[in-house]
């Protein structure tokens, strides 16, 4: 058994401080081939796909995005309104610097669109005839359940992941989500807003091994127009789940240097390390 | 082969008590949201008494309590939101779904959006390394009921808001029966030598919250609006 005290030689925020540092890299670098993955769980025998084209359940893995070695860039030139613009080169001057822009992603908070589109890590999908969840674990925690239904609560909360309702289009799985409170991000760079309007369309390629998602993002806070993005996620033949527990060890060093222009990302709990025999410890303010 | 041995134990005190209740329930029956049907800060055995501690974990126990009521909760890691692990989060008042699925049963806690997966393929999953949910195997037994096995389950964590530890060697098994439509009963069995002298069993009962779903609860939001963190 590996001991995840010192796996990777990180504790998860160090995880998500790299991981950013791997998108922002990504951005940079552009296009490589082969995909991309935090860690390799042991293999469950006996995980085979269906071929029934409205069975999405079981485990999938998203492709890199077109032009990059992760799935979660949302690649290419995008519409961006001038706020919106003017945000992205921000992050970007600062990730150039060596300064992290403090993001919900990397304050450990739900991820929103972009989780939904292009995972790092593996997705596992339950499915009934009420709703398919989609789960994410071994990355930022991510559950996103998605109702059958013909529309959305008229009293929704607004959440970071928002509401997701479905129904089938033959057998192209069409999902509807609104009801983002705003703090959700598109890449790292920019912050979508609570106007934020996703659809997909999910289908089953014949031999089960591929869904086709093709996701379309309205939100005129950030964009000019609506934009279109296209994934793959193929098939993966069972495998452990992992845990990722970002709020785990929030160390001093994680957050040092990072510029929090959103109040509520500041931590108020901060783990500092001991000197010699000193333990190290959790430090959390009164908010 | 401790697995299958649970198993058996499971499958044998399942047909003692279906024998006694006579009714079966669909595998489907468990999906829903549930919610414990009593507070329970501290675990206790099913004669009420304190788990049989070891000598050590029994002073870690207590100095668990005397720091809590001081207000020092260091010791625990929910106190910065840190995943608060098994068994706690089947205890504490906060909802969780249970959806079954053909592959996996989905554990899905309302409490800062943590999932378990159990795994159902019948092959006895080995921890790969521990973590505060632990890995989990399950299998359905003939009178309906469903027996799951969780170790690699990590000491950081406390087995109850009171502060009962436990250790890395810890396996817990459950049994999860349908009383009836809206009562669901899991009964948990703990073993771990390096902690407790002898296993021991508890008894927790949960009822179904018709028409409920699941909020998106993010504690590091909560504890920043000075709100508890569980």
């Amino acid at each position: 058994m590996t001991d995840s005290r010192t796996m990777m030689g990180l504790r998860p925020w160090g995880r998500a401080v790299l991981a950013t540092a791997l998108l922002f890299a990504a951005a940079e670098v552009g296009a490589q081939g082969g995909g991309f993955g935090m860690s390799a769980a042991p293999p469950i025998p006996g995980y085979e796909p269906s071929t029934d084209p409205r069975d999405f359940s079981g485990l999938w893995r998203s492709r890199p995005a077109p032009g990059s070695f992760l799935p979660f860039i949302i690649a290419g030139e995008l519409p961006f309104t001038e706020a919106a613009k003017s945000r992205a080169e921000y992050a970007r001057r600062m990730a150039a610097q060596g300064t992290q822009l403090a993001t919900p992603h990397v304050m450990c908070r739900p991820t929103g669109v972009n989780q939904a589109i292009g995972p790092i890590a593996p997705v596992y999908v339950l499915q009934n005839s009420e709703k398919i969840v989609f789960i994410v674990m071994d990355e930022i925690r991510d559950i996103r359940q998605v109702y059958f239904a013909d529309e959305h609560p008229a009293d929704l909360e607004p959440s970071y992941g928002g509401h997701s309702i479905a129904r089938w289009d033959g057998n192209t799985l069409v999902v509807d989500t609104i009801g983002y409170n705003g703090r959700g991000v598109l890449n790292n760079e920019v912050v979508h807003s609570t106007a934020m309007h996703m659809t997909q369309r999910i289908t089953k390629s014949a031999d089960g091994l591929t869904l086709q998602i093709e996701t379309t993002l309205e939100d005129p806070a950030i964009f000019t127009e609506p934009v279109t993005v296209k994934r793959e996620w193929s098939w993966v033949n069972g495998q452990q789940p992992l845990e990722f527990d970002c709020e785990e060890n929030p160390r001093e060093d994680n957050f040092s240097g990072m510029i929090f222009a959103e109040e509520y990302l500041r931590p108020i709990c901060i783990q500092y390390e001991g000197e010699g025999e000193e333990l190290s410890r959790v430090v959390c303010e009164k908010p | 082969m401790r697995f299958r041995l649970s198993l058996l134990q499971g499958l044998a005190l399942t047909c003692v008590v279906s024998a006694t209740q006579g009714e079966e329930f669909p595998r489907e029956a468990f999906n829903g949201v549930w919610l414990i049907a009593e507070e329970t800060p501290a675990l206790r055995t099913l004669d009420g008494e304190i788990p049989p501690l070891l000598p050590e974990a029994k002073a870690l126990y207590e100095e668990h309590q005397r720091r809590r009521a001081s207000g020092d909760t260091y010791f625990d890691r929910a106190t910065w939101c840190a995943g608060v692990g098994l068994p706690r989060l089947l205890i504490a008042n906060h909802p969780f779904e249970i959806m079954v699925d053909k592959r996996q049963i989905g554990f899905f806690f309302e409490w800062n959006r943590w999932v378990r997966l159990v795994d159902m393929s019948g092959t006895k999953l080995e921890p790969y390394y521990p973590t505060s949910l632990g890995t989990a195997s399950g299998a359905w037994q003939d009178d309906g009921s469903l027996v799951i096995e969780t170790s690699g389950l990590m000491r950081e964590t406390i087995m109850d808001h009171a502060g009962l530890p436990h250790s890395d060697e810890l396996v817990m098994t459950e049994t999860l029966r349908l009383i009836d439509a809206d009562t669901l009963e899991i009964q948990m069995r703990f073993d771990d030598p390096l902690t407790f002298s002898a296993p021991w069993e508890t008894k927790v009962i949960y009822k179904r919250q018709h028409g409920a779903r699941l909020e998106e609860d993010v504690c590091l939001d909560r504890i920043k609006q000075g709100l508890p963190p569980i």
